[in-house]
């Protein structure tokens, strides 16, 4: 992969380009050196079409960047912030996972649940903000919106990996929880009293607890013990259950908007053929509608000629008839 | 030594080096096809590059807020182009790179337009070829030569791409071109004299082994481009036409609207990497296995009953898209490829030509060609086809009667156009122009091995012919490429066993010759060969060539009429 640099080269060029320019805009006025008053009003107009800042301010007050460009900053230092939180959240995964104390940490919990929500949170955000600049994408001229399509589709695919990447961590976390779960049943038996579905440990307990009433005092006490773990547990996976559907929403709003990899419209010369077509297309409508108009205030010359013809010929008849 | 790495590092660093903020990547008619080649829109859209625009397109607005990435050939219009350009700046800073070696003098008219100073990086990235597949690059030219001479521009670019191919690989290599043809001569000197030109350029690090360079004329093996092929990637040319990597179906009979037209590219389809070099057969069976790996997938989809099975199924939707895409594409393809082969007896018409080309037996083929010529479901161009390939088989036969199927042709409605190709594949490189054994009958030593060869019977009646291409390789590898008939450029001479071996196939490489060179470089240890050529042909396109360069040439063949 050999390369060549003309960085310096040019640069040296333009610098020498842009001095003689200057010498020779000042020998000008000095060639020319009669017509004092004429030269100073031509070195001004000339001055000045060729100072460059008059050209760039002229052209930035013209041409502001559209407004979603701020947006789309806005969006990238959002993601920054996700996969910071993200790495954060597994490595506080992993503490929970691997070193279960029997106290079972209320505030680890607490931790990973705060930062849970708050992904889910930024995630949220960055998909309104995806919608933003979609819907303001769809103002301004053709090129802008090209634009502003292309970017879209860009995010929406940054954010897609991220939330797959965010899924796939929170269901393998809520596996690994699920299987030490089934690991502890092991060693409290009793558990199996619950019966086998967890869902409804609430009433079903209840009626558990009236039908097995020849327990002794110890054994009720351990499915009370254990009952209070059950629930916990149940709350945390439901709460990890909650922020992954909260996420399948945002993949299916922006689902619509990617662009599908690996078919024609993935191609950089099919879209750019695209659009010159169109273009192409654009303008043979113009001259179409130009001919029609044309065609139209010719019809309407002849009709009026007509009108009149027909008009000159009942005058002439009634003249004529008069007679 | 992969050339679509080489030209996609030059994109990634270009992009890579205007640094972060939103980019609009301006290219030419030729940069748009060599960067469409290596990136997809969706992979180089995460690079920050939001917009793809053409120098020559008149619709471009202004948009300060964007950097401006030029690819561009050095050529003169796009000089001026940019030039326009840089007096009148749409975008914010200007990120120049050329194609190719530009002129200082060009460099500077540049400069001196760039009165507000937008331009930050000048420099020169050697991508300048289509990179068709990491062995394999062309640049798409037909119509490089009128007689027997270059025509001047396809000279100028086809050196240019060369050197290119050779920058971007690092290698400055010993040069051998063919003897016989005075194209390959003009093309090697050229080639020679741009190397020492830009000597600081071609400073490389010193290998054991120079590369080697060798340059060929299609002249020498006409026989190739118009043979039916039945691997993938070169059945898909053949049939279906691929234009850089992409093949239009619009012509497919029921074919829906986003099929019309698809992509067969190995960089982003897997299943087509694995199969392109498959032979009819296998695709039949790998793609009945992606069937049902997908019918398994999709069942596993439709029922979504509980939480579970949702977030499967939502982690796996994206893949499951793409390859659901990937489905639809490929058993489109290969449906509307055994349709043909169906409809057309492909399969009589192959065998006919194999025979024809691997055996001669002069009787046996001309019956045969007859009773295909009168079968009115083979294709015009098929039977075209047979009847020159007959004609350049046996052009010294005694009994040959390439009058009489001439005839049978016209007979049967076949165009006076395609008629008279008959003649001019002749013309082009009938036995006269060719300077080796095409059909192998002079040489004893080529003579015996197709006689164990027979005795031992073909594997695959469809695939007997082999290319001139991998004899000649074959032969430079083991050292024993006659040097009288493919003398070096300059007195260097390569003593060991060459490595690293560039071969540029003056008039078109083929599809065959491609997969040819890509099972040479599976089996043999230490050899990487990349194949070029002006343009990858098929039937269709060679006959193009053949007219381009045949007409307004005197015939040779003076008398002669058929």
């Amino acid at each position: 992969m050999a390369t060549r640099s003309l960085t310096e080269v040019y640069i040296l060029m333009r610098n020498n380009a842009l001095q003689n320019r200057h010498i020779f805009s000042e020998q000008v006025p000095l060639i020319k050196d009669a017509h004092v008053v004429a030269d100073d009003r031509m070195a001004l107009v000339s001055g000045l079409s060729t100072d460059p800042e008059a050209g760039i301010g002229v052209t930035k007050l013209s041409r502001l960047p559209p407004e979603w460009v701020d947006t789309v900053e806005e969006f990238q230092f959002d993601i920054t912030r996700i996969k910071e939180k993200m790495k954060e959240l597994v490595s506080l995964h992993n503490k929970h996972l691997n070193r279960p104390t029997l106290d079972d940490s209320i505030d680890e919990e607490h931790a990973i649940e705060i930062q849970t929500q708050e992904i889910t949170k930024l995630f949220h955000r960055c998909q309104r903000l995806v919608q933003q600049i979609n819907s303001k994408g769809h103002y301004g001229s053709a090129q802008e919106q090209k634009l502003a399509q292309n970017i879209v589709s860009s995010l929406v695919r940054t954010l897609q990996d991220l939330t797959v990447n965010f899924r796939k961590s929170q269901s393998s976390y809520l596996k690994k929880l699920q299987s030490r779960e089934e690991r502890s049943k092991h060693y409290f038996e009793t558990v199996n009293l619950l019966g086998p579905d967890f869902s409804g440990v609430g009433p079903e307990n209840e009626e558990d607890l009236l039908y097995d009433r020849g327990f002794t005092d110890v054994q009720l006490q351990s499915v009370e013990d254990n009952t209070v773990v059950v629930q916990q547990r149940e709350r945390e996976i439901a709460q990890i259950v909650r922020s992954i559907q909260d996420l399948n929403e945002i993949f299916k709003d922006i689902a619509t908007l990617v662009t599908d990899q690996g078919t024609i419209l993935d191609r950089i010369d099919y879209n750019i053929e695209k659009t010159s077509v169109q273009v192409d297309e654009g303008l043979k409508q113009l001259q179409k509608a130009e001919k029609y108009q044309k065609k139209n205030r010719k019809m309407l010359v002849i009709v009026v000629l007509a009108v009149i013809v027909i008009l000159l010929l009942i005058i002439l008849i009634a003249v004529k008839s008069h007679h | 030594m992969n050339v679509v790495l080489a030209v996609k590092q030059y994109v990634t660093k270009m992009v890579d080096d205007s640094g972060q903020g939103m980019k609009v990547l301006l290219m030419d008619k030729e940069t748009t096809s060599i960067v469409s080649m290596v990136y997809a829109q969706s992979e180089i859209l995460q690079k920050e590059v939001y917009l793809f625009e053409r120098i020559d397109s008149s619709a471009r607005e202004t948009m300060k807020h964007l950097k401006c990435v030029c690819f561009l050939r050095p050529t003169k219009e796009n000089v001026d182009l940019l030039q326009q350009e840089l007096r009148s700046p749409k975008y914010g800073l200007y990120f120049i790179y050329f194609s190719n070696v530009i002129s200082r003098q060009d460099v500077k008219v540049l400069a001196e337009a760039d009165d507000q100073e937008v331009v930050r990086e000048v420099q020169e990235f050697y991508g300048d070829y289509v990179a068709v597949s990491p062995h394999l690059f062309s640049f798409n030219i037909v119509g490089h030569c009128q007689g027997n001479n270059w025509v001047t521009p396809a000279l100028t670019r086809s050196v240019q791409g060369l050197t290119a191919v050779l920058l971007s690989l690092k290698k400055c290599p010993m040069i051998r071109f063919q003897n016989s043809s005075e194209m390959a001569r003009r093309m090697a000197d050229n080639v020679r004299q741009v190397i020492s030109k830009e000597a600081s350029l071609f400073d490389f690090r010193r290998t054991d082994v120079p590369p080697v360079l060798l340059i060929l004329d299609r002249r020498d093996d006409p026989v190739t481009p118009l043979l039916n092929q039945w691997t993938y990637q070169a059945m898909v040319h053949e049939l279906l036409e691929i234009s850089n990597n992409r093949i239009s179906l619009a012509s497919v009979p029921g074919i829906s609207k986003e099929l019309k037209e698809v992509v067969l590219s190995a960089e982003h389809d897997e299943f087509y990497a694995n199969n392109m070099y498959a032979n009819f057969g296998e695709i039949g069976v790998n793609i009945k296995t992606l069937m049902e790996e997908f019918q398994k997938k999709s069942q596993g989809q439709s029922k979504v009953e509980s939480i579970q099975d949702m977030k499967a199924f939502l982690e796996n939707y994206p893949q499951f898209k793409k390859m659901s895409g990937t489905v639809s594409k490929h058993v489109t393809v290969v449906g509307e490829l055994s349709r043909l082969v169906g409809a057309h007896n492909l399969l009589e018409v192959s065998e006919t030509e194999q025979e024809l080309v691997c055996q001669g037996d002069h009787s046996l083929a001309l019956q045969k060609i007859r009773s295909l010529l009168a079968n009115d479901n083979v294709r015009d161009i098929d039977k075209l086809r047979l009847v020159m390939l007959y004609a350049l088989r046996f052009e010294k036969h005694s009994n040959n009667d390439v009058t009489g199927l001439a005839d049978a042709l016209a007979k049967k409605g076949v165009s006076e156009k395609l008629r008279r190709m008959v003649g001019a594949v002749v013309d082009y490189a009938g036995s006269r122009v060719r300077s080796s054994d095409l059909f192998g009958s002079k040489d004893a030593i080529t003579f015996t091995k197709k006689f164990f060869k027979g005795l031992k019977g073909v594997e695959n009646v469809y695939t007997q012919h082999n290319t001139l291409l991998q004899e000649l390789l074959d032969q430079l590898i083991k050292g024993r490429l006659k040097e009288a008939s493919y003398p070096y450029v300059g007195q260097a001479q390569l003593r060991d066993r060459p490595q690293d071996i560039i071969v540029f196939m003056i008039g078109g490489a083929t599809y065959e010759e491609a997969l040819a060179v890509h099972n040479m470089n599976k089996t043999i240890p230490g050899v990487r060969i990349v194949l070029g050529g002006t343009h990858i042909h098929n039937m269709k396109s060679f006959l193009d060539e053949i007219t381009h360069a045949t007409s307004g040439v005197s015939r040779h063949t003076s008398g002669r009429r058929w």
